[in-house]
């Protein structure tokens, strides 16, 4: 028990001196943080507890490149950043918006999918059928706090409500529900979303509103493992591994191919 | 081809429906064909809904179960006494029939408390239970089936020795739960029956059976009892870390029917597999198509056979209509060149029609006007129209057909002659004619030649005909007319009738004659002419002026009798009637005759005296005796003519019989005396011719004659007996003074005066 101890706080000690590409070619292991409810993109099927999506399948990709084993950890946009900084996870690998606040503390690797922001909304609301229809008094719009939705949305509603729920599946249960009228997200939940549930609707704007490039995130001070999921990335992109895998989860539409 | 096509005849008819029963087949065929997709379609989705409705009802189940035991925590209090805990197990198992047992087991897997005792101690693998849950997070996780009623002595079954037919079996399901932080499982033990009897009533055995696999291919349960719980779906190579998309993958290719279906639970890790059972949902519509098709082929069959009969038939029918139009047209013809009409009648209405052909043949445009009973008076001659209906009823009484014959107006005005025939061809139910047709014929033509015929055999008759125009010029005579003149047509035509005259008339008959004809437009008489060969003969004639529309005369027709004969017949008839045949003199009914009439013309102002002369030859009888009475007629005929001879041509001498004659002096004056005087010196002139010689066949013979004369006049005092009386009174004076002598008759009286004169 002691030693474990101490090799707990060893490793303490290594990661805080941010070697991280060091750490696991050492252990073999690659930790990898997803928020395991982001349809297409890093979602646990409930009934095999398996891991689907673009970023569960090149994580998969990063670390047979890094040959190392593959694990797991369960993360999710309100925790990314301190999860990251704490090293919880070697990467987080769920489709990181690039934001500035999140810039701030992480380092975002070059984007792989880039995102509009899209529309749920009820079928049967028949007050909503356009995207112009969304900032209108009386309409109660859901957004994911962490998610960079929340300022999106913020600076763009001049008369509707924003509602912030805690988690993404809370906002669709917030519509479902009727307690508001639509909700915010972007490509790959929202088809998702219009596939798995007959009541939802996709609305999608009529001209770009606003384009989010996706990307992972690492700690800051991590250059050498940043170059080499960089150099990652632009191998995928090339080779084919990115289109493949985006095309497996009906991503493609959405990937960026340029280095 | 068209030609090709054209010359088949009936035979394309024949190829065209044996293609459309050809195509009619196969697209019955096709049609069932589809109708038994739509039927596969139908119970797939059936089968489908199935799957649905059991998954639904497995995975809420399971949702209810894993709610259930999230609960217990709370319904604790959050208190791992075991006691509190088993209670709550048994109020749990209340109203739960498809849970057998609910137990508490530590991280390892033994059972600490169970609502069912026996089940303490008893460990359990928790390796068997899926999903393995990621982070280790608390989920309901599914085992194998388990071969026993509960845990206590129960076994898992495993692929290889899976649970046995008639072995009770339950399902066990985990999930972890917290007791104050204290991480524990729960068990439950589902109760398979129950899920059996839920799904047979939704599914029963002979539509389908429903199997409930594990997500890694274990059987959960099934309604088939061939498939044993435990075991491995179709040699599913066992293992925990499949990935969804390959087990998908296997159950979709391990579907031996069309209408199976299976359903992945959403949430929870199992799959529902239906097989519906192909012979009882479809074998029915197989054997039902077949029986359809069948028939169907059948009725097809049966139904070109029918359309093809009715091709014979109608193509034989436009043959006929063909025919039948040539033959109409040629009747028509015939009934144009006949002058033949059709025309109809509707006896109780009567109403009439007509077709073209009765107005063309009167001369009338088609339907030129409307025909009715009244229009058809109008254009009927009076003499006809009014016996024409009449004569129809008479006939259509006896017999159905009838025939009239009536004069109708052409559009000139002139009369056209019509044969009409017609037929009653419907009759009321009572018998009486209700609907009439037939023809009208122009028979003008045959009317006028029968009349020429008529008038031709007329104008050969035994009376003689001569007909000439206005100028009495001779047109047209006949055989009687050549046989009575001697002039044939050929000699007579052109010439004047004056060729006739026979001279016997004179200026003022003829006169007379043109006159009447003028006047009254005939004459009619005796006339005399003279024959070819110069004879005159009587004939009895009568002449017609023919005049024509206008009244100009433009012919003359004379017919006449030749006469001659019969006027000798009647000279004869007279002769034999008022004269004596031997001497030719007037007999006594002409003598008598004469004195009659002389004596009823009494009222004749004037007195004329007659006076009548009685004559016996003397001693005639003597004669006879002597030589005969062949010489006694030749004197006899020798004194008739002396007689006439002596008298005036305007006296009659009669011989009333034997050898007397009287002798009828007329017209003697009025002069009583004077006229006894004339009446002596005629009886001395007559006496003395008679005493001269006569010449008889033995020579010459003399002969005296008494004569007795009486005097009359016409006042009519005297009858006829009287005269006789007193002249044979006269004459037997005469004889009694010694014959040859003359007297007078003296009347008794006078006598007597004259004998006391003298």
């Amino acid at each position: 028990m002691r030693w474990f101890i101490i090799f707990f706080m060893a490793s303490a000690l290594t990661y805080s001196q941010a070697d991280i590409l060091e750490d696991i070619q050492k252990t073999h292991q690659l930790r990898v943080c997803v928020w395991p409810e982001y349809y297409g993109i890093s979602y646990i099927d409930p009934r095999m507890q398996t891991l689907e999506g673009i970023d569960v399948d090149l994580a998969k990709e990063l670390a047979k490149t890094l040959q190392a084993n593959l694990s797991f950890i369960e993360s999710s946009f309100a925790t990314l950043i301190s999860d990251v900084e704490n090293h919880r996870c070697d990467i987080a690998m769920f489709a990181i918006g690039k934001t500035k606040q999140r810039q701030e503390h992480l380092y975002l690797t070059s984007p792989h999918l880039s995102s509009d922001i899209y529309a749920i909304v009820s079928k049967y609301n028949n007050r909503i059928q356009q995207w112009n229809d969304i900032d209108k008094p009386d309409i109660i719009v859901a957004v994911a706090k962490g998610t960079y939705h929340v300022d999106v949305m913020k600076n763009h509603l001049k008369y509707a409500k924003l509602l912030i729920v805690d988690s993404l599946h809370a906002r669709e249960q917030e519509v479902e529900a009727g307690r508001a009228d639509v909700f915010m997200t972007d490509f790959p939940f929202g088809i998702h979303m219009v596939s798995e549930h007959p009541w939802a609707k996709l609305i999608t704007p009529t001209e770009p509103f606003h384009m989010t490039p996706y990307g992972w995130a690492i700690a800051k001070n991590e250059k050498k493992f940043a170059d080499r999921v960089e150099s990652f990335i632009k191998e995928i992109k090339a080779d084919g591994r990115l289109f493949k895998a985006a095309k497996r989860h009906q991503l493609e539409s959405i990937i960026v191919t340029k280095p | 081809m068209h030609t090709f096509f054209h010359r088949l005849g009936i035979w394309r008819y024949v190829l065209v429906v044996i293609f459309i029963s050809i195509l009619m087949i196969v697209i019955l065929i096709k049609t069932i064909s589809l109708l038994r997709q739509e039927a596969i379609s139908t119970h797939r989705h059936i089968a489908q809904l199935h799957a649905q409705a059991i998954e639904e009802h497995f995975s809420q189940t399971l949702q209810t179960v894993n709610n259930t035991i999230d609960q217990i925590p709370f319904l604790s209090s959050n208190q791992d006494s075991y006691e509190i805990i088993e209670h709550l197990f048994q109020i749990l198992l209340r109203n739960a029939p498809y849970i057998r047992s609910f137990s508490l087991l530590d991280m390892q897997g033994k059972i600490l408390t169970s609502s069912t005792p026996a089940n303490q101690n008893i460990s359990i693998d928790l390796q068997q239970f899926l999903p393995i849950p990621f982070e280790d997070k608390p989920l309901l996780r599914i085992g194998v089936p388990w071969v026993g009623r509960d845990f206590s002595s129960s076994y898992s079954s495993t692929p290889k020795q899976p649970v046995a037919k008639d072995h009770i079996s339950f399902i066990p399901v985990i999930k972890k739960i917290f007791f104050n932080n204290k991480p524990y499982i729960i068990a439950v033990a589902l109760n398979t029956d129950y899920f059996n009897n839920q799904y047979l009533h939704a599914l029963p055995l002979q539509d389908g059976t429903v199997s409930l696999w594990r997500i890694d291919g274990i059987l959960l349960f099934s309604s088939d009892k061939t498939l044993l719980l435990g075991s491995s779906h179709n040699a599913l190579t066992h293992s925990l870390n499949k990935d969804i998309e390959t087990l998908v993958a296997h159950f979709a290719t391990q579907h031996h029917t069309l209408i199976d279906a299976y359903k992945l639970a959403s949430t929870m890790p199992f799959v529902v597999d239906i097989e519906m059972h192909e012979d009882f949902v479809l074998g029915y519509w197989d054997k039902e198509r077949h029986k359809i098709l069948l028939i169907s082929v059948f009725l097809i069959s049966l139904s070109s056979l029918l359309v093809l009969l009715l091709f014979l038939r109608y193509y034989k029918e436009v043959l006929r209509q063909k025919q039948q139009i040539s033959y109409e047209k040629q009747f028509r013809l015939a009934m144009e060149a006949t002058q033949t009409g059709l025309w109809t009648w509707h006896y109780d209405t009567n109403v009439l029609t007509w077709d073209p052909e009765c107005y063309l043949l009167l001369g009338y445009q088609p339907f030129e006007f409307e025909i009715s009973w009244e229009k058809l008076f109008e254009l009927t001659h009076p003499d006809d129209a009014n016996s024409m209906f009449a004569s129809i009823q008479s006939q259509i009484t006896e017999h159905p057909e009838f025939v009239i014959e009536r004069r109708m107006r052409n559009p000139k005005g002139q009369w056209v002659w019509i044969q009409v025939r017609g037929k009653v061809i419907e009759y009321t139910l009572d018998n009486k004619p209700l609907f009439l047709t037939g023809v009208y014929i122009n028979i003008n033509t045959q009317r006028q030649a029968e009349e020429l015929r008529i008038s031709a055999v007329a104008f050969e008759t035994q009376e003689a005909i001569l007909i000439t125009d206005a100028s009495e010029k001779i047109l047209k005579v006949n055989h009687a007319f050549t046989k009575i003149t001697g002039y044939s047509s050929e000699e007579i035509i052109g010439k004047s009738p004056r060729i006739l005259k026979s001279n016997k008339h004179d200026k003022a008959f003829y006169q007379s004659l043109w006159h009447s004809l003028e006047t009254e437009g005939y004459w009619q008489g005796e006339l005399w002419n003279k024959r070819k060969n110069g004879e005159i003969y009587a004939e009895y004639i009568m002449i017609t002026a023919i005049r024509n529309e206008v009244g100009i005369i433009t012919h003359y027709l004379a017919n006449f009798n030749d006469i001659t004969n019969y006027k000798a017949a009647e000279e004869k008839i007279h002769e034999l009637a008022y004269y004596d045949p031997l001497t030719h003199l007037a007999n006594r009914r002409l003598l008598h005759e004469k004195i009659d009439q002389i004596l009823s013309h009494n009222h004749q102002n004037y007195t004329i005296y007659y006076a009548l002369v009685f004559l016996d030859l003397d001693h005639f009888k003597q004669l006879n005796d002597t030589f005969g009475h062949d010489a006694g007629d030749m004197l006899l005929v020798q004194v008739a003519k002396r007689l006439l001879d002596c008298t005036r041509s305007s006296d009659i001498v009669s011989r009333p019989g034997g050898d007397e004659f009287v002798i009828l002096l007329e017209n003697l004056g009025n002069n009583a005396l004077q006229s006894s005087f004339m009446a002596q010196s005629v009886a001395k002139k007559i006496l003395f011719y008679l005493n001269k010689p006569y010449e008889l066949a033995h020579g010459e013979y003399t002969m005296g004659a008494s004569i007795g004369i009486t005097l009359f006049s016409n006042d009519g005092t005297k009858t006829l007996d009287v005269l006789m009386k007193e002249a044979d009174s006269a004459m037997y004076s005469s004889k009694s003074k010694g014959r040859n002598q003359i007297c007078f008759y003296e009347h008794p009286l006078v006598k007597e005066n004259e004998s006391r004169l003298t």
